[in-house]
């Protein structure tokens, strides 16, 4: 796995120093009054002209809650947050990242370097966000696009207790393209080293290859995938199917006797639907996970369960937006692994929350929760700060 | 002997209003040029895509011009098209809205923030001040913008690529 790690480090490097270097690729001839327009044609070289991209997003938060005993998981100890996305392009060639700084934790979540062939298809190297997810591809670390305050439970990070590896180092490919009517159809297949089950400190999780940390053995190849459609080619809305497979090396002995296995199989199957209208907006998700535990000379048990979550937000006068979400996944309370290191996943909770948009990209939220989590019965009060900048 | 016309107490105080509402009306169309947004175009103006006369740019269709508007790349004789959003006008900002992206305002923003966050597009600049961007854009062939019809039509600096908008 260091190997791999050395690589995909010395990738970054070159593809940087590329990115830099005006040597590196050719100029283009300046464009010649009167020449016809060619946009979109595939196998045109693009500007030459390196050109980046900044964009912050912050929160800050606070939260009361009815825990008493337990000590308080990462989510609670976070209160500030900053998210930083950079991006740069020269011709055809793109580098992005996004550094995730917080009060409890700073990582790179994502650092992937790429190629874009055609308009908005794109061939990605590096660490990024499995696509089997309907939420994190689309608000990834930025709270201030989420209109509600938290995540739904099924689709939280690894290291905030989350049942589902989300980061992938390895590649990624996606595409958007129109199709008649106006519609769109959009997809991406990642496929990359995955997480392995760890124990950090004395909290049992998936532990994904790090950007700047070293990562040892266990890691395995993991496939996702998203397909969609869109009523507007490019618009707010879509719907489609969701698929994850990940192999994951139980790292830890502790977990390895409690699991009764050296590795779990997980198989995640989901579908989705965002409608942004003017008048509301919905997001539906459903998953069907299926977990198997792999052992030597041994049967290989396994589990199934459903989870899912409805969220429908009403924007409302004065820049304020209502929202209501369901979470459920009965089935969870059951599961091996969802038991051991997914204290926070919610068997069935409702989140209630009003939002104030502000000007220049602002937000104040306020959320209050009363869900059934795995560890027990949890009421909980959060008030947030977000922005976008610039 | 010429006769004057009989000037009254009634009629002096007519002018005198007359006078008055002229220089609110002057005030008012003033006011409408110097306050950005409240200048508004000839109510059967057209709104249009303008680029440099030099520009390679012939045409566009409705989908290059959604992707250029949300930061996704848009090749033109060898070189990536930026767009350039015109808001020196509150109605021509709506229109663009509606007719041209097909989405409210809010989400216009919203989508072009999450292609940001998502593949690290960049979102088209913003401009209040008309005549500075048009100023730019005769400079920069890869830049498009839109704008009013009667605001370019004379203009030998500047192309218009097609109508976005007519009403």
């Amino acid at each position: 796995m260091s190997a791999l790690r050395q690589i995909s480090t010395g990738l970054y490097l070159v593809l940087a120093a590329l990115l830099r270097s005006p040597a590196a690729l050719a100029d283009e001839p300046a464009p010649l009054p009167g020449m016809v327009g060619m946009s979109g044609m595939p196998g045109m070289s693009g500007s030459a002209r390196p050109a980046g991209n900044l964009e912050l997003f912050l929160s800050l938060r606070g939260q009361t809650s009815s825990k008493e005993t337990e000590p308080p998981d990462l989510d609670e100890r976070t209160w500030g947050v900053g998210d930083l996305v950079f991006a740069a392009e020269r011709g055809r060639l793109r580098l992005m990242g996004e550094y995730n700084l917080s009060t409890a934790e700073h990582d790179f979540e994502r650092l992937q370097v790429g190629i874009e062939p055609v308009p908005d298809t794109l061939v990605w190297l590096g660490r990024f966000h499995q696509p089997g997810s309907a939420w994190n591809n689309e608000f990834h670390h930025g709270p201030y696009l989420q209109t509600a305050i938290t995540q739904p439970s099924i689709e939280l990070w690894e290291d905030e207790d989350g049942l589902l590896p989300q980061h992938l180092v390895g590649a990624l490919a996606e595409s958007r393209w129109p199709i008649a009517g106006g519609h769109g159809l959009q997809a991406a297949v990642g496929l990359g080293y995955g997480s392995v089950l760890a124990r950090d400190g004395s909290k049992d999780g998936f532990d994904p290859i790090g950007v700047l940390e070293s990562s040892g053995a266990g890691h395995h190849v993991s496939t996702t995938a998203q397909f969609a459609f869109q009523p507007t080619y490019l618009g707010p809305s879509s719907g489609g199917l969701l698929f994850s497979h990940h192999l994951s090396g139980i790292r830890d002995p502790g977990m390895r006797a409690s699991l009764h296995a050296d590795q779990v199989d997980q198989q995640s199957l989901g579908a989705y639907i965002h409608i942004v209208g003017t008048r509301s907006h919905w997001l539906a998700v459903l998953y069907r996970i299926q977990i198997r535990y792999d052992a030597p000379g041994a049967q290989s048990p396994s589990e199934q369960f459903s989870a899912g979550y409805l969220q429908v937000e009403l924007p409302l006068p004065h820049r304020l937006t209502f929202y209501l979400r369901h979470e459920t996944s009965p089935g969870a309370a059951d599961s091996r692994l969802a038991k051991l290191i997914s204290d926070d996943l919610v068997l069935h909770g409702n989140f209630a929350g009003l939002r104030v948009d502000l000007p220049h990209q602002q937000a104040v939220t306020l959320e209050v929760s009363r869900a059934t989590m795995i560890e027990g019965p949890l009421n909980r009060l959060r008030l947030q700060w977000s922005a976008a900048f610039p | 002997m010429e006769r004057g016309i009989p000037v009254t107490p009634l009629t002096a105080k007519g002018i005198r209003l007359a006078c008055r509402i002229v220089r609110l009306a002057v005030l008012a169309v003033l006011a409408c040029f110097a306050v950005p947004g409240l200048a508004t175009a000839p109510g059967d103006d057209a709104m249009v895509l303008v680029v440099a006369r030099h520009s390679p740019v012939q045409d566009l269709d409705a989908i290059d011009i959604k992707r250029l508007f949300l930061g996704i790349p848009v090749v033109a004789n060898g070189g990536n098209l930026r767009g350039a959003l015109n808001y020196s006008d509150a109605r021509l900002r709506e229109l663009f809205y509606e007719h041209v992206m097909g989405m409210t305002g809010e989400n216009y923003e919203r989508r072009s923030l999450e292609l940001t966050l998502e593949q690290g597009r960049r979102e088209p600049s913003i401009h209040e001040d008309e005549a500075a961007l048009l100023a730019l854009v005769t400079r920069d062939g890869q830049l498009v913008t839109f704008t009013w019809r009667s605001r370019v039509a004379n203009n030998p600096q500047l192309r218009i690529v097609r109508e976005l908008w007519h009403p």
